[in-house]
Parts: structure tokens; sequence; C-alpha cells
């Protein structure tokens, strides 16, 4: 069963129509990565799983509990991260999570235990005591990580939880997120910041105008598109019609002599990428350097979208 | 459009202002809202003028006078009310967009900036004095005005409005936040326009040394202007007030060379303030964010416990903040205990600040005055506390909900289970507290002021029993106050930032304790001819009256039955402070933005 | 009026210092920026990026060490500073209430350019930055990728030499941002110095020239870009990628000659291979690791990453 159910959302301020019939759905234990250009909808969908939107037209459901009528139930399955997130400067981080914790209804005990786990898991101990105005800005991102996972809840809303941090910080921001999928945790990320999600996520959804314009994993948005591979090859040697014999081999679409260098386009559902470095040795090249370029996030992202809100 | 608003001038800076200004909606709400104050103002003061004695319409001639006194008056209250608020956001907004750094790297210099930036705002000022010339025309063809008159009239509100403006703009560079410059304002104006009087007649009943000063100004300045500068002995303490020094030669002709002398004090301030305001800009161009008032109290705080640390109470603490886990309202718990201005400790401290004096006040004016009647010193204190007490419950008030959400702190608490009813009620726990701190000094001069009425003179010449006075006064106290801040609370939760918050609810209160007044009676004038009673009942509609009308006079000799007078008023004005409590409680969730069950 | 040469450099930061009453922002903070390169500016939030720059465009005044700009010295020649340079700060700075035209317009007369010049400069800078179909705009109006857009206008308003951007990538979806590089680079192919700070790297290591890395107030490194990423050329590291975990190969390549180094990385399937010299080739060594029957997927030259230099130039210190 989905964990969350987004159907045909609308959401309106005013004369802006934010969200336009947005539907996707987000099975337990995934990690949906929801991205798209600035001021593309993706807050407000979020904001209005969060139970922050008071008027919306659709069905939006957690866990078979519909947001518009239950939202008081809703707020204790959700951890809801906003995407500038202030923080009580007159608080040490562990009066914050306790203040947290005590406003969900924590019990005394617990929520000593809890604090401490959280704390622990988001490597934040040793600055229980540290006024939280105090910490860096990535410590900031973990205590508000931590102060999300307090209730336990079975979904996470987090808006844009890597914008602004150095890439250390959203190192230690990426290796958390992985630490609550393997507890469990259904996660829905958006992101305007793309390779770093795609490593995390175990699907996506791509938004521009208030519409989903594309939804699925990695791979099938990448089959969707019909994305053809690029694959750089460096030749020792003559190659002595080398080019026309790889450019023989089924598959590959094209190929560009560069300086010291073939880019091959490779579709890939005929020709796997292992299998043309075999061909090719099997034709006697002489390989010094063969590279597929990573699986091209940003290439995507721009074909998808056609930049209008920009 | 575009070739029409662009800049023509060779000030930048200047035109920019003016641009903006056109831009935003605020500038005409603000300009149709004086407007009308102005207006109504103006109809009330000509019925009252017209009204008595009018047995022909060639009566009314030469009694122009009068009523372009009163609009003089009424220029002058529009100037000291509005131009502090047209004027203190002028250096903060640049602060707070974060645009005064990229102002520095232009050519404009920091003289440029200060200098054209005045301007743009008295430039405003004088559009707004503008609207009156239909009533002045009107005033001047009832006769009894000349054209001298009219321009010396136009030289005081002149300047007024420069001094005014350049005050603001002092605090406006002064101050890291609008709302900051804001209260800074009027409260630091407060000082500057009245404390020299107050202090003096507070030490030095006698006048002797005024009389020196101003004999010894005359006797340098005669020869130069030929005529006396100071013509009365108060003037010395009023010197810098426009309006003080040049009303009377509103009526009586005199020669310009006087009214420049009497004017000097007044440009003399100007200029230093324009000095005092390049100062600032520059060196307080990007002060780190920083609560002001609590780091003064920080200061106080060391004090106090050096204060603390000697042989009779060897360093003990009396009421400390432990630092404990929150038990089960985190939201009181961090208003009462982490927040600066909830904990009991810099309460006390508050406390302390605003009660010596009030007491110091008290016990003097018992041992000097006595059988004397009430003093006006008291009085004048009582009303300062009062501003005093509304002003810190308004900021306090107001800020609750929207400064969490200027924090962005507010989504993340909304998420919470808590209930909404639960979240705004935790959230006042800190300010009741507050409440209570300002209502004592209050209820100490209130006291004092009972014991010298009822004990020591009895219905005093004039003035209400003591009776009378203490259950109108303690009702004030305790029905005002709160209203002030459910008030505050509920433009703090409808608006978006922290400083229009603060800025709607004072003009919310301002506008309700003047619009009765300005609106009602003029209509009851007109419309009716019943007995000066029934007036009177109407003057109570607004909140500002019953609390003067208590000081000043006796209720007993305007109203009949004045006990019913005093019930129906507090009897009204609880019923809005419920009204108004549960328009926020039952509306918390929508102004807040959030879903509750369908 | 052109005081720099082109052995002078455009930017002369000198042993550095300051602090923020107790804390200390730059410690001896030293880097050069030559004319007419895109300077990177890289440190994890909190280094003093923003501090630094304040520094070198007049805002705030070295406490200890000595800042040149065009061998002006910032304390000593203000004006002379301003005049050549346009600051762009990490928040946009805009007055929301004007058109776009009205706010550039503006900030040419605060550098008190006349009506015509005024008319010149603003059109040459929106169609520089492809605005012009948004002049009429309020400023409200627009998004954020094209406020960005307005606030690099403002900054060539005055037509500077040299550009200082604080965070100018920081909140911007893909779209905006390559659109900002290019503009970027028609400036710096104009001849003006660009002083870029940034915390996402990716984006830099393509577009600049020359990089400074600092963390905690300190430089940790300044200099050429493809210095820093290929610094140790005398051991070539490879990178190798298999269809599948082969534990053998490791161990044999291990025992091989020539090699110094076999590590796996994260991904099983990935070996990193350091050799011992040059003498190893890379043709060599793919041979070598076919011979074990392996499925290759890629091979090649391990170049060091910018955010790989970084990591490790930042190491060095526990965060606080």
């Amino acid at each position: 069963m989905s964990m969350v159910t987004v159907e045909k959302l609308h959401v309106r301020y005013g004369d802006v129509h934010a969200v336009r019939g947005v539907s996707f759905e987000i099975p337990k234990g995934e990690v949906f990565g929801f991205i798209g250009p600035n001021g593309a909808g993706k807050s407000s969908t979020i904001r209005v799983l969060a139970t922050l939107q008071r008027e919306f037209a659709g069905t939006v459901s957690v866990n078979g509990i519909d947001v518009a009528r239950h939202p008081d139930v809703i707020r204790e399955k959700i951890g809801y991260m906003p995407d500038f997130f202030g923080v009580y400067e007159d608080l040490t981080a562990a009066e914050y999570l306790h203040f947290f914790a005590a406003a969900y209804r924590l019990s005394r005990d617990e929520r000593l235990r809890t604090v401490g786990d959280v704390l622990e898991l988001t490597d934040l101990t040793h600055k229980a005591d540290a006024p939280v105005d105090s910490l860096s800005r990535g410590m900031k991102q973990r205590l508000a990580l931590a102060r999300v996972l307090l209730h336990d809840p079975d979904v996470l809303l987090l808006d844009e939880p890597a914008s602004g941090l150095d890439p250390r910080a959203r190192i230690e921001v990426r290796e958390l997120l992985k630490a609550m999928q393997e507890m469990g945790k259904t996660i829905l990320i958006s992101s305007h910041i793309l390779h770093e999600l795609a490593q995390l996520c175990t699907r996506i959804g791509i938004i521009e105008q208030g519409e989903l314009v594309a939804e699925g994993s990695l791979d099938d948005i990448f089959q969707q598109l019909s994305l053809k591979r690029t694959v750089h090859v460096q030749l020792s040697g003559p190659l002595n019609g080398l080019v026309e014999q790889i450019e023989s081999i089924p598959g590959v679409e094209s190929i560009d002599q560069q300086a010291d260098r073939l880019a091959i386009r490779l579709s890939e559902h005929e020709t796997a990428v292992e299998d043309l470095h075999a061909e090719i040795v099997r034709l006697g090249g002489r390989i010094r350097m063969f590279q597929p370029e990573a699986m091209d996030m940003e290439t995507a992202f721009m074909k998808l979208t056609e930049g209008k809100t920009s | 459009m575009n070739s029409s608003r662009r800049l023509r001038l060779g000030l930048p800076l200047l035109t920019k202002e003016l641009l903006e200004q056109s831009a935003r909606k605020r500038t005409y709400v603000l300009r149709t809202v004086y407007a009308f104050l102005l207006f109504a103002g103006g109809l009330m003061m000509f019925y009252s003028v017209i009204r008595e004695g009018v047995t022909n319409p060639l009566s009314v001639l030469g009694r122009g006078r009068e009523v372009f006194e009163m609009l003089v008056g009424l220029q002058l209250a529009g100037i000291y009310l509005f131009m502090p608020a047209i004027t203190c956001t002028v250096i903060t907004s640049e602060k707070e967009r974060k645009t005064l750094g990229l102002l520095f790297l232009t050519k404009l210099g920091p003289w440029t900036i200060v200098l054209e930036k005045y301007i743009g705002r008295c430039f405003t000022m004088l559009t707004f004095l503008m609207l009156s010339l239909p009533l002045l025309a009107f005033a001047y063809s009832m006769g009894g005005v000349n054209a001298e008159n009219i321009i010396v009239m136009s030289w005081a509100l002149l300047l007024t409005t420069l001094q005014v403006g350049a005050f603001a703009l002092m605090c406006s560079c002064l101050f890291r936040s609008t709302t900051g410059a804001f209260v800074g304002t009027y409260l630091l104006g407060f000082l500057f326009y009245f404390g020299p009087i107050y202090l003096w007649s507070l030490f030095d009943a006698r006048e002797s040394g005024l009389q020196a000063i101003q004999e010894m100004w005359n006797f340098v300045f005669e020869p130069v202007f030929g005529s006396p500068v100071f013509a009365r002995r108060e003037q010395v303490l009023l010197a810098w007030v426009p309006p003080a020094m040049l009303f009377e030669n509103l009526i009586v002709t005199t020669t310009p060379t006087l009214i420049f002398a009497r004017s000097l004090p007044s440009i003399l301030t100007v200029v230093i303030l324009l000095i005092l305001s390049r100062v600032f800009l520059v060196r307080r161009a990007f002060v780190p964010p920083g609560n002001a008032v609590l780091s003064w109290f920080r200061k106080l705080d060391g004090l106090f416990v050096r204060l603390n640390e000697n042989r009779l109470t060897k360093g003990r603490v009396v009421f400390s903040d432990a630092t404990t886990l929150p038990e089960s309202e985190p939201i009181a718990w961090r208003e009462t205990r982490k927040k600066s201005l909830g904990t009991v400790r810099y309460l006390i401290r508050v406390f302390l600040v605003l009660e010596a004096p009030v007491l110091a006040v008290c016990l003097l004016m018992v041992i000097l005055e006595v059988g004397h009647g009430i003093p006006d010193e008291l009085s004048l204190m009582f009303f300062l506390m009062w501003m005093l007490a509304v002003l810190l419950v308004v900021v306090k008030a107001s800020s609750l909900i929207s400064g969490e959400r200027t924090h962005e702190t507010l989504d993340v608490l909304l998420t919470t289970p808590l209930s909404t009813e639960e979240i705004v009620s935790q959230k006042l726990r800190g300010l009741w507290r507050l409440l209570f701190v300002v209502a004592v000094p209050l209820l100490t001069i209130i006291l004092f002021e009972t014991w010298l009425r009822g004990i020591i003179t009895p219905r005093w010449g004039g003035r209400s029993s003591s009776g009378l006075y203490l259950v109108s006064s303690l009702l004030a106290v305790f029905i005002y106050l709160p209203l002030a801040a459910w008030l505050s609370l509920y433009f703090g939760m409808r608006m978006k930032t922290q400083s229009r918050a603060l800025f709607g609810s004072l003009a919310a209160i301002v506008g309700w304790c003047l619009g009765p007044l300005l609106l009602l009676i003029p209509i009851f004038v007109m419309f009716t001819t019943g007995p000066e009673d029934s007036l009177m009942f109407l003057m109570l509609a607004s909140p500002a009256t019953i609390i003067p009308f208590t000081e000043f006079t006796d209720l007993h000799q305007i109203i009949r039955p004045p006990w019913l007078a005093v019930v129906l008023n507090f009897l009204f004005y609880g019923m809005m402070v419920l009204l108004i409590r549960g328009k926020c409680l039952r509306d918390a969730s929508r102004h807040l933005g959030r879903a509750e069950p369908r | 009026m052109n005081t720099s040469t082109p052995d002078q450099p455009v930017i002369d930061v000198e042993k550095v210092t300051f602090s923020f009453k107790e804390h200390r922002a730059l410690e001896r903070v030293t880097f050069q920026v030559w004319p007419g390169t895109l300077h990177g500016f890289v440190g994890p939030n909190g280094a003093g990026k923003t501090t630094t720059l304040k520094l070198i465009c007049t805002l705030l005044r070295p406490q200890l060490g000595r800042v040149t700009v065009f061998g002006h010295d910032v304390r000593e020649d203000m004006p002379a500073v301003r005049r050549r340079l346009g600051f762009m700060p990490d928040h946009f700075s805009l007055y929301r209430q004007m058109s776009v035209f009205e706010y550039l317009d503006f900030f040419g007369a605060a550098y008190g350019f006349s009506q015509q010049e005024r008319d010149r400069i603003v059109g040459d800078v929106l169609s520089l930055t492809d605005m012009e179909g948004r002049r009429d705009d309020l400023i409200q109006g627009l998004s954020r990728g094209l406020q960005q857009r307005v606030s690099l206008a403002r900054v060539l308003v005055n037509d500077p030499d040299l550009l200082l951007l604080d965070e100018p990538a920081s909140g911007l979806d893909p779209r905006a941002r390559i659109e900002l590089m290019e503009i970027l680079r028609a400036l710096q192919q104009m001849g003006k110095t660009i002083f870029i700070s940034s915390h996402i790297l990716t984006e830099l290591a393509e577009l600049c020239d020359s990089v400074t890395i600092i963390d905690r107030g300190s430089t940790r490194y300044s200099g050429p870009m493809n210095e820093l990423l290929q610094r140790n050329a005398e051991q070539p590291t490879y990178k190798l990628k298999l269809e599948s975990p082969a534990n053998g190969l490791v161990d044999s390549l291990k025992a091989s000659e020539g090699i110094r180094e076999v590590t796996s990385l994260d991904d099983p399937r990935e070996l990193r291979i350091v050799c011992e010299s040059r003498a190893l080739d890379a043709n060599t060594l793919l041979r070598r690791i076919l011979e074990h029957n392996v499925q290759v997927v890629s091979f090649g030259q391990d170049q060091r990453h910018l955010n790989e230099a970084f990591m490790h130039l930042t190491q060095e210190g526990v965060r606080s």
C-alpha cells in the first residue's frame, strides 16, 4: 500500500494557480525526489501534506488517512522540515529538542531517552549544551533532522534539505538520510540541486509550473526520454578504420572524433555499455580510457522543463 | 509610464524615494487617513465655534482667528503624530533590505544620503500639510486672520516638520530595525520635548534660575534682534520647540527678525540632529543583529550582581531561573523561562526600573504637596506610565506570533499535534507576566492619588471623589491593558511581518482613541441639541477619554449619574475584550495558516 | 587611469586578519587575483568568505594586513577602489517596488552618470544580461533567477573592471544557474576580472581559471585550478569500474609489479589504482586487468575532483 497518495491536487493563492493537478504515490520505505525549478510548486505540495494549507482541491492522504479531514492525526505521522527553518536562538540544542518532544506529547522519561538517541544519531551529542545560534549551518540542518525524528514519524517531508550547505555538510546530510531510509521511513525530498538527489532517490517526480512532467524511477525517466548515453574512449596506436568498425556496432548512433578521444553516442537498450567495451577490444582497439558519462540528471531536467518559470 | 517615471533631477536618492513612495499603497492610505482626521477635526471645531451664540450670519465674521488657531493646533498634532512614523523607516528599511552597503559603494556620500532621504520625507509631510489649504481659505474668508499670520503659521509648521523629521531620521540611523526606530523615536522624542521641563518642575519649583537664563539670553540678543527673545520665563524650557516659541506670534504681529530669533534654537537643534544622523549613519551601518534592550539589561544585570555582592545580602539570589526542561507546556516554558524579557529575573529588573522612579516621585509629592491637592507632576507621570505600559504591551503582544513568523519557526510549530488554541494561550503566558509588571507602577500611582484625594483633601477643587476615582482607574488598568494586548495579538496573527503588526496595532489603538471623538461628536452636534450629559456619554465611547476625565475633572459635575457612565463604559470595553479574545482564539487556525479537521 | 599592469594582481590580499569582537573571522589570509581571470573563492559555510569580500569592496576595513585593489590600498584610497569594482552581495539587495529600469537608472544616477549616459548604459547592461524584455516589470514580480540577473545588471552599471560576486548561484535551479554561468563567461571575455565565492563546487570547476580555498579564516590553497586538480602527476592514478566485484583481481593487482596501491571505493565494483611511476602506462594496466576475465564498465585516469580537493584541504580541523 502507498504511504503517501496525492491525487489531482490543485492549490491556488488568489489568482496564482500554483499546483495544477499533481498526482503521485509513494510506496512505503521509498525515497521520493521532488525536483523542479524555483517556484514550480514543490513547496506548495509539501505544505499541503504538512497540513499547513487550508484551501486545496483534490485528495491527499498519508497512510490512508485523509489530510483534509484529519489533519490532527496526520501531524503525529509526519515529520516536516521547511525550506527555510528558523531556530530559537535562546535555546540550547538539547532544550530545543526537549521543547519539541514536549510539543509532541512524549512523556518525560521517553523524552530523555529519545533526545539522547536523536542527538547520537545526528552526531550532535557533544553540542547538546551549545546555544542553537552558535551552531554552523550544517549542524543546524542536522539538528532540524533530529527534531523531525523525535516522534518517530512514518513519513518525512523535507523541503530543500541541502540548499545552502557546503559539500561536507551536504554529504553528512545525505548519510543521515540514508540512515533514515534504512530505518524504514518513507521520505519525500524536494530539491533543485539534482546530483545530490540522484544517488539517494528510488523514485523521482519532476515538476514544472505546477504540473508533474515526469514520474517514476530514474531509469524509467531516462527510458521515457530515450536519452542516449555518451561514452568517451581513448585509443592508443593508429585507428586504421577502427572508427568505421565501431560505428557499425548496433546501437552506436554516432561517433564524434575529438582531439584525444572518441565520444560515442550509444542507445543502451541495443548494446549495453560493457558489451561496447568488449566489442572494441574484440575489434583490436587498444583502450587507454573508457568512460561512460554519468546518467546526467541535469540534461534530463533541462530536457523536461522548458524554463518557463525562470 | 516609464518616460514619465524617470530620474530628471540631479538628486537620484530623493527621486528614488519619491518613486518608491508613489508605488506603495501605504502612502495613499496614510494620506487619506490624514485628510479624514484633519477634515473631521476641522468640521468639529467649526461647529463648536459657530454653535456658540451665532444669531445672524454676520456674527460669524471675524471669528476666523479662532478657527485658524484650532487649525494650527490640529496640524501640529498631525506632524507630531505622523512625521515620526513616516520618517523612522527611512534608513532602517535600507538596513533591513541590506541595500545600505550598495549605496555606500556608489558616489553618494553619507551627507548626500542623509539629506536626500531627509528632504524626501519632509516633502511627503508637506504634501500632507497642503491638504489643509481649503480649511485655511475658509478661515481666512471668515476674517480675523491676516496674511502675516498665515506666513508665520507656515513657518512654524515647516520648522516643526523639519525638527521632528530630523529627530526621527537620527533614530532611524541609530537603530537597526524599523521596530526599534519607531519605538525609539517616540520614547526619545518624549524625553527630548518634555524631559527638561519635567525635571525642572520636579526638582526646582522656584523660577529664579529660569529667569536668570531668560535675562541673560535677552541681554545678549536684544541688541541684535531689537526685541526680547523670550517673552516669558517658561519659554526657556521649551526654547527648541517651535510652536511654543512662535504660537503667540501667530496672533500678535511682530518683526521677521524676532521670529527668526525665536526660531534660532529650533534651527540649531535641526542642524545638530542632522550632524548626529550623519555620524550614526556610518557608525551604525552594519550593526550586527542584537537585542538592544537585552544588552542594556545585561549591563544592568552586571551592576545588580555587583550590588548584590555586599556584606548585607552576600550575593543571595531570591529569584533564580534554573535551567529546567519543559514539563507539559513547551511553549509556555520557553516564553517564561527562556525568552529574554519573559524570565522572572528580567521582569524584576524591568519592574524595578519602572517602579523605582514612580515611587520616588510619589513620595516626593507626598512630602512636598500634602494639603495642596493633586500635583500635576503626578498626573503627568501617570500618563507617561500609561503610554509606556501600552507601548510595552503592544510591542510584546504584536510580536508574539509575527515574531515566530519572521524567524521562520512558525511552520514547524504548527505541524506539531498542539492545538492552535494551546499554541496561542501558551504564547500568551509570558505576556500576562509583563502585563502584571507594568500594571503595578500604575496601581502605585492610583493608590497614592486615591490616598491624597480621600484622606487629605476630600473632594478637592473640581476633581472626582476618591471612591469613583479608584474604581474608574482600576477598571481602566484591568480592562484597557488586556484590550491592548488582545488587539495587538490579533494584528500579530494577521500581519506578515513584525513591524507591520506593530504599526497596525498602534494605528488601531490610536485610531480607536481619537476616531470616536472626531467622528461622533460633529455628527452629534449637527443633528441633536440634547443636553450636555449625552455628549459626555458619547465622549466615553473612546477609550482614551475616561482616563483624563477621572484624572483631571470631577465626574460628578460632568456626567450625571457618574457611576452609570463609568459602569456602562467599562461594560462595553469588557465586552470588547471578550469579543476580540474569542475572535483571536476562534480564527487562530485560519490566520496562522493551518488546516483544521473539516 | 589604469594603474594595473599585466604582472600586477587585481586583488592582493596580504596577511589580513579580521575579528568581530571575540570571534576571529580571518587569520592572516593571503591570496592574489590576476587580471582577466575568473577566480573561484571556495570554503565551507562560515569560513570567512563574505567577510573577505566586504574587505575587498571597502565596506569593512582590515584590522591587520593589507588589501590592495588595482594597486590602491582599500584603507587609503577608498573612492578609487569603489569606482572600479562592482559588488553583488549574497542577498539580492533589491528595491522591490521599483521596475527593473528604474532600479538600474537609479544606480546609474547614484554613480553620477548623466541622463544620456544612463540611457545607453542601462540599455547595454539589460542586453548583456538578456533582460530587455523585462525592462518595465516590477522587481517584486520576478522569479529568483531573474532577480539574480537584475542584481548582476546592477553590478555592471558603473562598468567595473572587477566583479565581486558573493554566492551568485545559491538557490538557483539548474537552468538559471547555467544561464548565469554563460553571462559570466561573456563578461570574462570582455576582459573583466571576476571574483566569485561559492560553496557549490561542481559549477566552479568548469568555469574558473584559478581558485582560492579558505577554511575557518585561513587560506588552504590559492593558485591555478588545474594545478589543484592534478597535484600528484608523478604517481598516475586510475579509476576502474567493473560489472561485478572481483576480489581476486584486487589481490593480484596488489601483488603485481609497478602498482603501489589498490583500494576499493564505496561501491565495491569501483577500484582506485595508484601506480609507482609513469613507467606503467594505461594500456598495459588495462591489458593486465582484462587478463583476469572481468567485464570493465569504465577505466580512465582519476582526476581529482574539486570536491575531493575541497574535502581534503578542509578536513584537517574538527568542525566546530
